[in-house]
């Protein structure tokens, strides 16, 4: 009796293991992540800096696109907090390319490695913080340049995502201080503020990326 | 760790009863100790998904029940192998809360509730080990593998604004394979107790345990993790699947069981005085 039992149980297992999925086809699912408790923007960043960038070029919202690209944008100056004339003028073209890579990590983070045509190596930032929604996002983060001074920034960037590349970018940062020692007289002075938009409103998506360019060096968050 | 653990147990349980197996035959006067019981079992269920890759915010298990047939064979006072035949209801329930802001000076909550409730065919083999000789209650402790097979359920994911600043969006319909493996294999373990009471000629024993059951198999389906599906509810997520997914439960059982045979004495019977010894 008991070896019927078990024969007969485990030839239930074994057509039960067979049988095809009861379930209905389809194709849609639900995915449910919690999404990080990241610092809110205000919080975070300078209020002058959120100001001085315009509160309609940030997008807003926990649900930002996967941005997962590498583009380059050439600048146009937008404003400044520098007093003129000493400063850039509006609509002024910046003559630096800026290169930049955002490889999504998780729906709120990012690592962003960035690098401008007058640096050899560039630089990586993890995380980033992301907001927006639908194709809009933003992007903020501060970041240590490796360049003269190391300078500390407060930086943020906006845009829309688009198959060529992100539209309407906006970029801006503070700079917070200088972490170096051996700082220039020339240097930018601290709390100055710069926000650009791309000349032609798309940065365009550009393969950049090499592994050699990166320091190999994550920076620390201040 | 936890899961290594629960597969040795079980691995050592079945060593137990393949030796139980090739056991010399039993005389007539010692079936008493190898009783083969058959009843009902019922449990009532915390049942939870758990991430590899996300720290939930807010524990909302989902409590549901599950109600079947079990047997159970005694292989010696100490051991038994059982089998329960249930049909169970699963899944869990996700809920977030996350300030947001919609303007540099204004915030809203948003709360994203999902609720799965997945409904199938659910077989466990318990694998006990009775303490004690001549007690009233006997305490045990059981693993067992569990395999369950979905074969329906739904689910109702919506999205609510604190401050109304946007409409309330809901999904919900029936669970497809798109949305879940169509089995899955946990281990489940746990600690009980056993009484054996007696009406009129009657005799049963009545278990009640509480275990822990995790699932050893990712529960995204096949098709989510190809990132081969149209996502809903989920914004711009699409093609997404991050880690791995896990049902775990934490269940409350309560089985009858009549024995088919006699029990001995001293099984787990408190009705029973002590024998004394022979002089």
């Amino acid at each position: 009796m008991r070896q019927r039992i078990l024969k007969r149980f485990v030839m239930t297992i074994v057509v039960m293991l067979l049988l095809p999925s009861c379930l209905k086809e389809g194709d849609t699912t639900v995915l449910v992540q919690d999404p990080q408790m990241i610092p809110l923007i205000t919080d975070y960043l300078p209020e002058d800096l959120l100001l001085l960038f315009g509160e309609e070029n940030v997008h807003f919202g926990y649900r930002p696109p996967v941005v997962d690209m590498e583009f380059k944008s050439q600048h146009e100056f937008v404003a400044t907090n520098l007093e003129q004339p000493y400063g850039p003028q509006p609509g002024e073209h910046s003559p630096i390319t800026y290169f930049h890579k955002l490889s999504h990590q998780y729906f709120q983070e990012a690592d962003y490695a960035g690098m401008t045509s007058e640096e050899t190596r560039c630089h990586l930032v993890s995380p980033v913080y992301l907001m927006g929604n639908g194709n809009d996002f933003t992007v903020y983060y501060y970041e240590v340049l490796k360049t003269e001074g190391s300078p500390e920034h407060a930086v943020l960037m906006s845009g829309t995502l688009t198959e060529r590349g992100i539209k309407d970018f906006t970029y801006g940062y503070k700079i917070m201080g200088y972490k170096g020692t051996d700082v220039p007289n020339t240097a930018t002075p601290v709390n100055t503020i710069f926000i650009f938009r791309d000349w032609d409103g798309m940065a365009e998506k550009y393969s950049w990326f090499d592994d050699n360019l990166l320091n190999h060096q994550k920076l620390e968050e201040p | 760790m936890r899961k290594r653990l629960l597969l040795l147990l079980m691995g050592l349980m079945s060593v137990v009863m393949v030796q139980a197996q090739f056991a010399k035959p039993l005389k007539k006067n010692e079936v008493q100790d190898r009783v083969f019981s058959i009843g009902v079992t019922g449990c009532f269920a915390a049942n939870d998904m758990i991430y590899s890759e996300v720290k939930k915010s807010l524990l909302s298990p989902m409590l549901a029940p599950s109600y079947g047939l079990a047997v159970e064979w005694n292989a010696s006072s100490h051991f038994s192998v059982g089998t329960d035949v249930s049909y169970a209801t699963r899944g869990g329930n996700e809920v977030f809360n996350i300030e947001c802001l919609t303007s540099y000076s204004t915030s809203t909550f948003v709360r994203e509730k999902y609720h799965l409730s997945l409904k199938g065919v659910e077989i466990r083999v318990p694998f006990t080990f009775y303490f004690g000789e001549k007690s009233r209650l006997r305490p045990y402790i059981f693993v067992a593998p569990r395999f369950c097979l979905w074969t329906g359920g739904n689910y109702h994911w919506e999205r609510t604004y604190e401050d109304g600043s946007a409409e309330p969006l809901v999904y919900e319909g029936e669970v497809t394979q798109a949305m879940i493996r169509p089995y899955d294999l946990s281990a489940v373990a746990g600690a009980g107790l056993c009484g054996h009471l007696k009406m009129r000629q009657i005799q049963f024993f009545v278990k009640f345990d509480l275990g822990y059951g995790h699932s050893l198999l990712n529960t995204f389906s096949q098709a989510e993790v190809d990132g081969d599906v149209s996502f809903q509810g989920w914004g711009n997520m699409d093609g997404v699947t991050i880690g791995k997914r896990f049902q775990q439960n934490l269940e409350a059982r309560l089985t009858l069981l009549v024995p088919l045979q006699k029990p001995a004495a001293d099984a787990c019977d408190f009705n029973q005085k002590p024998r004394r010894p022979k002089r």
